[in-house]
């Protein structure tokens, strides 16, 4: 009887390890292991990633392109037209190959109005950038520095779609609470930094252009 | 000694005498109330070294002399000529935080280039009455080290003693668009307006004209909304290009100085507000700016004096507390607060300007006097209120 209670106990105890372990895995804030790092300094890997090549800025989301703008002129001297093209409609025909694109997310209502888009048409564009990628014929840098105020039902459709095709994920923080863009690093093994806010992406963005 | 007895009839008199007589005491003060709400006038302190001229609205939009709606345009110059700057408070007097700012930039702020262009009641009708059905206050006073300064809380609308009726659609004038019968009386759904329209478009044509006529370089519109509406916390910028890099830079300057914010692009088909219209009837660089106000806010409780000057909220702090809906008030978000935001984004689109475009055209716009987002939290907004001297 003895050897009996024994072994249920050890059963008993199994499927409760088990439990916790299934329980954690779910709950990891960060599956890559560890608390969230902020602010990172981008890998070498990424060193002159963009440099001497074709670079385009456009936005799936018809929002926050001006503050990626921004952030590429002043951290990397970039001047629009002369070392970058920036077309908030840039559809991935455009786009030859060999370049580099900028793909501002984060989906703005106003923006979609004052582009006269939807989200479906901004959703199939996102995804024809992502064949493009798929295809090795273009790199695509990811961005999203509205927080979470740019999350959401006309959001994240647009990043289903736009995230598996990324090289490179540079996210402000706010808006990966639930986790989105840490899972798309992890099943698709693309590296993800995330910034506590846009501003301190500068050093990045300049590594990217070294 | 005997007591006059009534009969049925005479007490069927007395009773209805005493409530004629109680209705007409409640009439009276009702009345009178709203009487003094409508003439009373807000204080503002007008430094007479500063401040170089006021103008009127009827000087742009002339059927206005003589009307409520004839507001005043505080102007102040600098010593040299250069690039200019239109600050718009009171669109909607039941968005405080506009005037107070708007208030605190015309009795703080100094030009040594350009010319600063302040309303503080845009919409001066709408002072005159408050939103019914809402329960709302009239006044609050801001504690100032010369006392408590009294503000008006009024509508959002025009008041139907200068507008009425409603039609059953307000079909916006310039582009046709159908909007909600109330819009018709809402002066940021009335722009560019027009010199013979109704009282609100004449008030908006008022400003374009102010605009127009002055060339004005920059125009800021000052706003607040219920803490669920998405765009508090928000620079809306007209989609000119140059619009939007400032206000993108703007944005991550307060954004650095850990002023959460965004800017949101004006979308071309919602027509009448200052951020799409006047950026298209004028040269100007148009922008609106959003804060969070619990006492615009559907689910708020008892309105105050104090949800006013605190934000504090016990409905929308439930609501946040369970996570009910798309609640964006994240905490209390005080009249200090609020007014401190308007400020400091009013400063960072000036440094914007200047940054990318003070070197070519008129110049760089050098004001001073800024109180910084930080004093404002510090200190409170009534120390950067000045006296009135009678």
């Amino acid at each position: 009887m003895k050897k009996l209670w024994l072994l249920l106990s050890v059963i008993v105890l199994g499927f409760a390890l088990v439990s916790c372990g299934g329980d954690d895995k779910d709950k990891d804030p960060n599956p890559n292991g560890g608390e969230k790092q902020l602010d990172v300094e981008l890998a070498d890997t990424f060193k002159s990633f963009a440099k001497n090549k074709e670079v385009y800025l456009t936005t799936v989301g018809q929002a926050d392109i001006d503050i990626v703008q921004n952030i590429l002129e002043n951290a990397a001297g970039l001047v629009e037209d002369q070392d970058f093209i920036r077309n908030h409609e840039l559809t991935a025909d455009q786009v030859p190959f060999g370049s580099v694109v900028f793909l501002v997310t984060g989906t703005s209502s106003k923006g979609l109005g004052a582009a006269s888009t939807d989200v479906q048409a901004e959703k199939n564009r996102a995804t024809a950038f992502v064949n493009k990628a798929n295809a090795g014929q273009i790199s695509i840098v990811l961005l999203h520095v509205g927080g979470e105020a740019r999350r959401g039902s006309l959001t994240d459709p647009i990043l289903n779609v736009a995230c598996p095709g990324a090289d490179l994920m540079l996210v402000v923080a706010d808006g990966d609470q639930d986790n989105l863009f840490t899972n798309f690093s992890k099943n698709n093994n693309i590296p993800l930094y995330l910034f506590s806010k846009a501003t301190k992406m500068v050093p990045a963005f300049a590594k990217l252009f070294e | 000694m005997k007591i006059m007895q009534l009969s049925k009839k005479q007490k069927g008199i007395l009773y209805s005498s005493c409530f004629i007589i109680l209705a007409l005491v409640i009439t009276f003060w009702s009345g009178k109330n709203f009487y003094d709400f409508a003439h009373y006038e807000t204080e503002f302190a007008i430094r007479e070294n500063v401040v170089t001229r006021v103008e009127k609205f009827s000087k742009y939009s002339p059927r206005l002399k003589g009307t409520v709606g004839d507001s005043n345009i505080y102007v102040i110059e600098g010593a040299e000529p250069g690039p200019s700057i239109l600050i718009i408070g009171g669109t909607h007097p039941n968005e405080p935080a506009g005037q107070v700012a708007a208030t605190v930039l015309l009795e703080n702020l100094t030009v040594e280039r350009g010319t600063v262009y302040i309303i503080t009641e845009a919409n001066r009708s709408a002072y005159t009455h408050s939103h019914p059905q809402e329960a709302s206050i009239q006044y609050f006073g801001i504690e100032t080290p010369y006392g408590v300064r009294t503000f008006k809380f009024g509508s959002r609308a025009t008041n139907t003693n200068q507008q009425w009726p409603n039609p059953d659609v307000y079909v916006h004038r310039n582009s046709g668009q159908k909007l909600s019968s109330a819009d018709t009386r809402n002066l940021n759904r009335a722009y560019p307006g027009s010199e013979n329209g109704t009282y609100t478009e004449r008030v908006a044509y008022a400003i374009t004209e102010c605009i127009r006529q002055n060339n004005i370089t920059i125009t800021i519109d000052l706003h607040e909304a219920s803490p669920e509406y998405q765009t508090i916390n928000t620079i809306v910028s007209h989609n000119r290009k140059e619009a939007l890099k400032i206000a993108a830079a703007a944005t991550l300057m307060m954004e650095s100085n850990d002023v959460s914010i965004r800017y949101e692009e004006s979308p071309l088909n919602l027509h009448g507000l200052t951020h799409r219209e006047l950026g298209d009837y004028t040269d100007t660089l148009a922008f609106l700016l959003e804060t969070s106000n619990a006492s615009q806010g559907k689910i708020r409780g008892a309105f105050t004096e104090e949800l006013v000057l605190t934000g504090k909220d016990k409905f929308y702090q439930k609501a946040m507390e369970k996570g009910i809906g798309k609640i964006l008030y994240a905490a209390p978000v005080s009249l200090d607060e609020r007014v401190a935001r308007h400020v400091y984004g009013v400063y960072e689109i000036i440094q914007a300007f200047n940054k990318y475009y003070g070197t070519e055209g008129l110049g760089e716009l050098k004001v001073n006097g800024f109180p910084s987002y930080q004093d404002i939290m510090t200190n409170g907004v009534g120390n950067y209120l000045k006296e009135i001297i009678k």
